[in-house]
């Protein structure tokens, strides 16, 4: 078990009353692709969150390795052990497509790249000049340099054309089977969900 | 990548707004230092205006005989803020090529005698400045300008005009002769009795310059002398330094500063209003920058969130948004440097009187302006920027994150 | 139903509070800064002609010379050669001496002294504040106290005697007016006065006499019998720096001067009623209409042949480059103030309005009209621009109060000071003492919040028109494209 959520839960400082997430504990495992899956409010984002370490839980604790990710700096955690992909990829304005992926750490971007099917003519580019779905591939890539064992994905493919989409599931499929990588994804795409391995539904996380 | 390598990208990728922020510093450091400029003319202004009027020690020796030594003039022009002195001397001397006026029936040589009165300069001290003689005609012997002044009335008996030669001559056989720069009058020459020696009559004083006086009788000294001050804030520690040197002698010491105690006070107004303007500037400056930069972070809360995200650290955050706002500051100084003294410094010069005194030969603002500048910004940037990056960097980044999601 | 410029405007200042807050505290800062700079440079302007007529100027009538000797002679020729008469106050008359015949020519004071009619004409002159007229010096002999003497002095020569100058007005005496003579003790002498006298510290000391004695005076030309003239001391003077005699001898030495009222001298010298005015000095009351002034003195029509008009300026124009320099400098000042402000406001609002890009294009996209968007923005500016105006206008005059309370407390601070530094000599002449502490105004006028209101409202208008052509230029593709 590489990442595992013990009793978390987690309600908004202003909204005492209301329970976003309650007692969930569930282990993600290396290797397997995972779609958390639920209605808007259902709390996907905020486990995902929570796994990243951009948040802390209200109670209950998130162990990596076996280890609580708030033992060391959450900066750490974030920087080595999980990586993160947004719908919005969420790509730096000012930075070409090379160096974006860059500011994910340890690997070299340019192999990277080109196993993500980006042409070696957009790697000096300014990354609003690419499409959506280059724009993704470029966050995934981004994500993968850091060579975390953990991917996390917040809906990935929601900006993107349904063909792209699948392009890019299929990358994240070989990301967690190849690679060994352990792949959460936020989803609520009934398709997605069902070609995943493990499929979790939030209000099964215990609500 | 490090953090100055994002910052670095940051100013060359985002030109717009990095040209807006460079602006924005470039023109307050440029006014700052105008200002600053502006500010230094006027201190210079006054200390040019506290000269002129005319504050002065006079050292008097008590009988009125010229025991004053040279020397001491040596010493007191060595003091620190002493502008000039005047220096005055008197000897009664024999006439040349003229006829004293003598109304009293008298063999004395003092019937036959005039005065003549030794001054560097006859219009700030004795008898012209005090109004009790004033001239008809010509110019006042001054520093640069010698020349003798007559009575209106001697000048009329022996038929002189300005222009014309005179020739005096010492008890010890010595003789002179100098030119007729002016004429002068009283009044009161009528007023006086007959029974007045020559050389003790109105219209026999003759006033002349130093190196004429030093022909007949050397540097023998001087009755009295007035030391100008341009600080005269400062008369009376002056007035102390001074004291030492005339101790024992029969010499009176006085000062004399009425126009700069009446000026000194709406003056000094003047330029603490000026300064006052100043510091306007700069508290504006300083506001306006923290409020632009304020704008300008809150722009970034989302790329921050994406770095936190992507696990880089705050403080290399916080390092990032330094370096690009102080390397955007380092070149907006240089640049006002640059134009203020390029071009500022050749207005000033063009625009005052008094700017040369502010600055000397040196135009444009002094290293030590540039440096204060430097580093009062550097300070005010780090403050601006802390205040501006710490909410952000607190700030959840799962809310910010969400919030640009949504 | 679209909503409209003004409405999307109001929401959007109110539902993005930090921002507006942002924008609301820049606009007020520079607002209140452009109000205080103005308000800076009228007190500027004020404080320096206060200095300007600290210095003071004047004119100062005085008889000329070859005109004397001009009407001298007219007068001879009207009395007629070789004949003894008077005429116009000259007195021609034969003396038969052991040399032979000699004439004997001298003239009373009503032929030297100037005309009282020609000074109050030019005293009416407008512009002139306050004149004064001094006596001619009238040696004169001390009944009932000593004189100052210098024991070591043979005063075989001397007339005996000690010297009156009489004025109108004390206050305006050349040696009052040069700072040498100061009170020591009483008052000085107003054109109200009569018998009255201002003596030296040293002639005070020396014959013990204080405020309120009374001593006489007559002619030295025969003190034993001409009549004796009381004058009531009502001051004591003390000196900076001796008078410098006119003449050699005891009787014109700075400690026997004695300044009287205007008519004292000639009762004194046994002349009632024939004075012997030798100087008029007027006052210009504003010295920056010295020329005018001048000018309008000068147009009066008095004989001029008679009198010579002196400026009595002199540190005016010494200091006048000065002035033009301070002048020059308040200028600058508020002209930086101006460009600081209207620059940093520009901007300030071209950064802010292209921080709307993405707004922009999305309500480009909705199908709004590029100049209705202008106008939202437009709308935001003016809405946050009313309530700095609203807020800065308030705080302005709390503001230019402090600034006046630091003036006049740093100076009255100085004041305090100079009044201890001076404490053992002190009655200053009136005229100092007012100088100690200058009152600045700076209020904030009508004008004020009039210019700085309309500069701001027309450099928002054009800052947010410079940057928001540029980003409504572009489409609403592009615009939407560049923010992610």
């Amino acid at each position: 078990m590489i990442l595992e959520a013990k009793n978390v839960s987690y309600f908004y400082k202003s909204q005492k009353d209301k329970l976003i997430l309650k007692n969930v504990n569930y282990g993600f495992e290396p290797g397997k692709m995972y779609a958390l899956l639920g209605p808007s409010g259902s709390g996907k984002t905020t486990l995902l969150s929570l796994l990243a370490g951009l948040d802390t839980p209200t109670k209950g604790e998130i162990l990596y390795d076996g280890k609580l990710i708030t033992a060391r700096d959450l900066t750490e955690h974030r920087k080595h052990h999980i990586s993160l992909v947004f719908q919005s990829y969420n790509l730096i304005d000012y930075l070409t497509v090379v160096e974006n992926v860059k500011l994910g750490g340890k690997k070299e971007p340019e192999p990277i790249l080109d196993k993500m099917g980006i042409s070696q003519e957009f790697w000096k580019r300014n990354v609003l000049q690419l499409s959506g779905g280059q724009q993704q591939r470029v966050a995934i890539a981004r994500a993968l340099a850091s060579d975390a064992n953990v991917l996390l994905a917040d809906e990935p493919t929601g900006n993107l054309d349904e063909a792209t989409a699948w392009d890019v599931i299929d990358l994240l499929k070989r990301i967690a089977h190849e690679e060994g990588k352990c792949v959460i994804v936020v989803t609520h795409s009934k398709e997605l969900a069902d070609s995943v391995d493990v499929a979790i539904r939030m209000d099964q996380l215990g609500k | 990548m490090y953090f100055y390598q994002r910052a670095f990208r940051y100013i060359t990728r985002k030109k717009s707004k990095s040209l807006l922020l460079f602006l924005c510093l470039f023109i307050i450091s440029t006014m700052v230092l105008c200002g600053t400029m502006v500010l230094q003319t006027a201190q210079a202004t006054s200390r040019s205006m506290w000269e002129k009027t005319g504050t002065k020690i006079v050292l008097k020796d008590q009988r009125g005989e010229n025991k004053i030594q040279t020397e001491l003039c040596a010493q007191i022009l060595e003091l620190p803020n002493v502008s000039k002195i005047n220096r005055v001397a008197s000897h009664t001397a024999y006439s040349g090529n003229f006829t004293p006026v003598i109304v009293k029936d008298d063999e004395s040589d003092l019937n036959v005698s005039v005065t003549l009165q030794a001054y560097d300069n006859t219009e700030t001290d004795g008898s012209f400045a005090e109004e009790k003689y004033r001239l008809l005609d010509g110019n006042p012997i001054k520093e640069g300008h010698s020349g003798i002044l007559v009575n209106s009335l001697l000048a009329e008996l022996n038929g002189f005009q300005i222009g014309d030669q005179l020739t005096f001559a010492a008890e010890n056989g010595s003789t002179a002769t100098g030119e007729i720069t002016g004429i002068f009058f009283s009044g009161m020459e009528r007023k006086q009795d007959a029974s007045i020696v020559s050389a003790y009559r109105i219209e026999n004083q003759i006033f002349v310059d130093h190196a004429l006086f030093e022909t007949l009788y050397g540097e023998e000294g001087y009755s009295s002398i007035a030391v100008y001050t341009d600080d005269p804030e400062n008369l009376s520690s002056l007035r102390q330094q001074i004291e030492p040197f005339v101790a024992g002698e029969d010499i009176d010491i006085s000062t004399s500063d009425l126009l700069y105690q009446q000026m000194q006070a709406p003056l000094e107004q003047v330029i603490r209003i000026s300064s006052l303007t100043l510091v306007l500037i700069i508290i504006t400056a300083v506001i306006v920058i923290s409020l632009l930069l304020c704008m300008w972070m809150r722009t970034r809360t989302k790329e921050m969130a994406v770095f936190i995200s992507l696990g880089i650290s705050k403080g290399s955050l916080f390092l990032q948004a330094m370096t690009e706002s102080f390397s955007l500051f380092v070149l907006s100084v240089i640049g006002a440097a640059a134009v203020s003294s390029l071009f500022a410094g050749q207005l000033m010069h063009s625009l005052f009187e008094t700017y040369e005194l502010a600055v000397n030969v040196n135009t444009g603002p002094s290293g030590t302006h540039l440096l204060t500048l430097f580093l009062l910004g550097s300070v005010i940037v780090f403050i601006a920027v802390g205040i501006s990056i710490v909410p952000i960097l607190r700030a959840n980044p799962r809310d910010t994150l969400s919030k640009m999601e949504g | 139903m679209k909503m409209n410029s003004l409405q999307r405007a109001w929401r959007s200042v109110i539902r993005k509070p930090i921002k507006s807050i942002l924008l609301l505290l820049v606009m007020i800062t520079i607002c209140l800064f452009l109000l205080c700079g103005m308000a800076c440079r009228n007190a500027n302007v004020q404080t320096q002609d206060t200095t300007r007529q600290a210095i003071g100027a004047g004119l100062r009538l005085d008889a000329n010379e070859k005109n004397r000797s001009k009407r001298l002679t007219e007068c001879s020729e009207k009395i007629g050669a070789g004949q003894e008469g008077s005429y116009g106050g000259v007195h021609q008359k034969k003396l038969e001496t052991a040399y032979g015949t000699q004439w004997m020519v001298w003239c009373d004071n009503s032929f030297d002294s100037l005309q009282i009619s020609d000074i109050e004409k030019l005293a009416d002159v407008p512009g002139i504040s306050d004149y004064n007229i001094s006596t001619c010096i009238t040696a004169v002999n001390p009944v009932g106290f000593d004189r100052i003497e210098d024991p070591d002095m043979d005063q075989t020569n001397d007339m005996g005697g000690v010297v009156l100058i009489g004025n109108r007005k004390m206050e305006l005496d050349s040696n009052v007016l040069s700072g040498n003579v100061t009170l020591k003790d009483g008052r000085m002498v107003t054109e109200k006065d009569q018998d009255v006298c201002v003596i030296s510290e040293q002639l005070a000391d020396q014959d013990h006499l204080a405020v309120g004695d009374k001593i006489g005076f007559n002619d030295y030309h025969d003190p034993e019998h001409s009549q004796v003239q009381e004058a009531t001391i009502i001051g004591i003077y003390q000196t900076q720096q001796p008078m410098s005699p006119l003449m050699a001898g005891d009787t014109f030495r700075s400690e026997n001067i004695i300044f009287t009222d205007l008519r004292f001298p000639e009762k004194a010298e046994g002349s009632e009623n024939d004075p012997c005015y030798e100087h008029a000095y007027f006052q210009v009351g504003d010295v920056d209409n010295y020329d005018a002034v001048k000018a309008a003195v000068s147009a009066v029509d008095i004989d001029w042949e008679r009198y010579d008009l002196i400026d009595r300026n002199g540190n005016m124009s010494t200091m006048s480059s000065n002035f033009n320099d301070l002048e020059k400098i308040s200028t600058l000042l508020i002209l930086i103030t101006f460009a600081a402000g209207f620059i940093m406001l520009f901007l300030i609002f071209v950064f802010w309005t292209k921080n709307r890009n993405y707004e922009i294009g999305i309500l480009l996209s909705l199908g709004y009209k590029k100049q209705n968007v202008l106008g939202q923005l437009f709308a935001e500016a003016f809405i946050t621009a009313l309530l700095a105006f609203a807020i800065s206008f308030t705080l302005a005059p709390a503001a230019s109060g402090a600034a006046a309370d630091y003036l006049v407390s740093a100076q009255a601070e100085q004041a305090e000071l100079e009044k201890n530094i001076n404490a053992d000599n002190v009655a200053y002449s009136t005229v100092q003492s007012e100088q100690t502490v200058v009152g600045v105004d700076v209020d904030i006028t009508k004008e004020m919040f009039l210019i700085c209101g309309a500069g701001m409202v027309i450099l928002t208008a054009v800052s947010i028109g410079t940057a928001g052509i540029g980003i409504l230029k572009k489409n609403p593709k592009d615009i939407l494209s560049e923010l992610v």
